[in-house]
């Protein structure tokens, strides 16, 4: 089942006023001002994924947050982040200094916080406007090569539907990037599909 | 309130500390580990609102995400470093006790109720354990970086005994080569006029004097600057600076070597202002000028010319001993002014030299705050360049 | 009749804020990026401009910028996902007239709307 350019539209809404709502709740935790740009999101496919994280560096470390969903629709969403950008997430949140740029439990622990903030504002604005019923997992948290962060996803291998967003923003001087990617199960998608036509038809954002 | 739900008596078996809140935000289940983390006892608290136990959670922070949950959103969780005491708690140690909270959803389809469950796991031991293990990673690297400064030090004192080496095989070998020779010429000459005094006439034996003549007042020399060089050495020789005319040495320095530049049929030379007044030791400034008109002498031929000029530059004397005589090669002249080196040179009328005079010249001038240096051609002459500091006055 | 311009880079969202200003007979002229909402607004006089922050091409706060130094007399309206308070306080500084979260409700715009006729 393919996604129109309309589909595409409406996501890519609903994720910027996920990623707003994300900002906002960053905003309110830290007391700090985060500069935004456009997530830009694309249709791919689970081979097309994996390289594109490799375009990088194969060895890179990232971390990432998972949330796992069940109910109307079954799929997972993860938001990845490379180790250096996840550490300086961290900074933005505690008092640590520059050099202190090793990243470890104490601050993986800290980022399973923010990280899951930012991922349930995306999540959570989806289910939100498209008015479905989700059961959650509790939020996993990971560290590894791109490799291991999605292989340890079943979704991943699932045939289904793969939406990647990048988002960027920068919390005082630092840039932050950070990847949302939303794997919706092979069963779910004509259901995902429906609800969008739905909401275009019952008026989407403002009839509510 | 405990008794309306049974099915959670299970939690009050698992190590992680589990309490449970409904849509009005009352607490309606407190397991045996909060209790034991907490003091609280389930009784104390079960039917209180979760704001009336726990004050400083009615803000919007906790406020929204919970009811998010309650109504039900995804999981939220409140980490140890940014929420420090989600639940209060307290070591023995007096400590804090650090819990990582989890608030999930739960529909009890049994009753048609929703929860929020907040799960609360210690994650103080693994803190410690973190915190201590980069205290030790740290103490390692400064332990590092202290036996990098150590090792440091022992190469430069590695350096320093090695030049200071340098400096006693030179010494011992100028005593071997440069004085026994001499030395041993005087004996076997001496002996000679000893045994046959009586067949010698006076012209004879003044032939035999007149080499030794020339050979004692270069020995005395090579002797004096030996002293002198030892004495800098050991760290004995005091500079003493004062304000004195360098004029003045030039001058002094010129007459005592005018008879011998005559002997020798040498022009000796002066293009010097009346006055150059600067700050140094006195002692040592006059000792570069010997040795420097010395050795002049020494490598130029009869005929040729020496001339000694002194002039002001920036906040310098500018001195130059310039000669017309045999001059150097590039060779020769890297070798100058270094210890580690061992040459001896003929001079023009056959005199030996050991080169320890620049040495110390190189010393001396140094230690006055100045430069020294040479220009030189082979088979053209040499100039050799050194600066003293002007006296403040002199500069303006 | 009133001309407004509604700018904004998503298709589904100018169709939705035109559906919700439809009972105002405002006369309704749509740019999709900020390059082309400049252009237009300074061809011609609106006399409200609905805009979105978050735009590829510039930021919707360069454009309250530029449009503040050519002392424009347009007024705007920000709709926008970006809901954080500082960034409504520089909106604010920036001569906007009002801000409303996206997705607006009806009658959050009907009030501003009101405010400003």
């Amino acid at each position: 089942m393919e996604l129109t350019p309309e589909h595409i539209d409406v996501i890519q809404e609903m994720i910027n006023i996920g990623v707003g709502q994300a900002a906002n709740m960053l905003n309110s935790l830290s007391g700090k001002h985060v500069k935004l740009s456009v997530p830009i999101v694309e249709v791919i496919k689970s081979e097309q994924l994996i390289d594109f994280f490799q375009a990088k560096n194969v060895f890179d470390n990232y971390s990432s947050v998972t949330l796992t969903f069940s109910g109307s629709l079954s799929g997972s969403s993860k938001l990845v982040f490379p180790t250096e950008s996840a550490s300086k997430l961290v900074m933005a949140f505690t008092d640590q200094s520059q050099d202190e740029l090793d990243f470890d439990e104490i601050q993986a622990e800290t980022l399973s916080e923010i990280g899951n903030i930012v991922l349930n504002s995306l999540v959570g604005s989806l289910a939100n406007l498209l008015n479905i019923n989700l059961n959650y997992s509790i939020p996993l948290y990971l560290t590894g090569t791109i490799d291991q962060i999605l292989s340890a996803d079943i979704s991943f291998k699932d045939d289904g539907l793969i939406l990647l967003a990048r988002t960027h923003f920068s919390i005082e001087s630092l840039e932050i990037e950070g990847d949302f990617i939303l794997f919706i199960d092979l069963k779910s998608v004509s259901e995902f599909v429906n609800s969008l036509d739905n909401f275009v038809k019952e008026g989407g954002f403002f009839t509510k | 309130m405990e008794g309306k739900y049974p099915q959670f008596e299970i939690f009050n078996s698992i190590p992680i500390g589990i309490c449970i809140i409904n849509v009005n935000f009352q607490i309606i289940f407190w397991n045996k580990q909060l209790e034991i983390w907490t003091n609280i006892k389930p009784q104390d608290i079960i039917g209180k609102k979760l704001f009336e136990s726990f004050p400083h959670l009615n803000s919007p922070k906790y406020i929204i995400p919970i009811t998010s949950v309650l109504n039900g959103g995804p999981p939220v969780v409140f980490s140890t470093q940014l929420h420090k005491s989600f639940f209060p708690s307290f070591l023995p140690n007096m400590q804090p006790r650090l819990l990582h909270t989890t608030v999930s959803h739960c529909t009890c389809s049994l009753l048609n109720e929703k929860f929020a469950v907040i799960s609360v796991e210690d994650y103080t031991y693994l803190s410690y354990r973190i915190k201590e293990h980069k205290k030790m990673r740290d103490q390692a690297l400064e332990e590092v970086e202290r036996r990098k400064k150590v090792e440091e030090e022992l190469r430069k004192s590695e350096a320093q005994l090695r030049e200071l080496n340098a400096t006693k095989d030179k010494f011992f070998s100028i005593i071997a080569h440069d004085l026994k020779n001499p030395i041993g010429a005087f004996k076997n000459v001496l002996e000679l006029l000893y045994e046959n005094f009586n067949e010698f006439s006076k012209e004879e034996i003044l032939e035999f004097i007149e080499p030794l003549k020339e050979s004692s007042i270069q020995l005395f020399s090579l002797l004096e600057n030996l002293l002198i060089w030892s004495r800098a050495q050991t760290g004995k020789m005091q500079l003493e600076f004062v304000e004195f005319n360098l004029i003045d040495l030039i001058k002094n320095n010129i007459s005592l070597f005018t008879l011998q530049a005559d002997n020798k049929q040498i022009e000796l030379l002066t293009q010097i202002p009346q006055k150059l007044m600067v700050f140094a030791d006195l002692n040592s400034i006059n000792a570069v000028i010997r040795n420097l008109i010395n050795n002049a002498l020494k490598f130029t031929f009869p005929g040729g010319k020496i001339i000694v000029t002194a002039i002001e530059q920036e906040d310098f004397a500018l001195v130059c001993v310039e000669d017309n005589g045999i001059g150097m090669n590039d060779e020769t002249k890297s070798k100058l002014f270094r210890i580690d080196v061992h040459h001896t040179s003929l001079g023009t009328a056959q005199e030996k030299g050991t080169g320890l005079g620049l040495i110390i010249c190189k010393e001396f001038i140094e230690a006055n705050g100045g430069k020294i240096w040479v220009e030189s051609e082979e088979g053209k002459g040499s100039k050799f360049y050194f600066t003293v500091p002007l006296t403040k006055s002199q500069k303006n | 009749m009133k001309k407004v311009l509604i700018v904004d880079d998503s298709l589904i969202s100018r169709r939705m804020i035109s559906k919700l200003i439809s009972k105002h007979n405002f006369q309704i002229d749509e740019a999709v990026n900020g390059q082309q909402a400049l252009e237009k607004i300074r061809a011609t006089q609106y006399d409200i401009v609905f805009l979105d922050l978050l735009m590829p091409d510039v930021n919707g706060l360069q454009i309250l910028s530029d449009l503040k130094k050519e002392n424009c007399p347009t007024k705007v309206i920000v709709i926008s996902a970006d809901i954080q308070e500082t960034t409504k306080q520089k909106c604010k500084e920036l001569g906007a007239f009002a801000f409303l979260n996206k997705p607006p409700k009806e009658d959050e715009l009907d009030d501003v709307i009101q405010k400003l006729v």
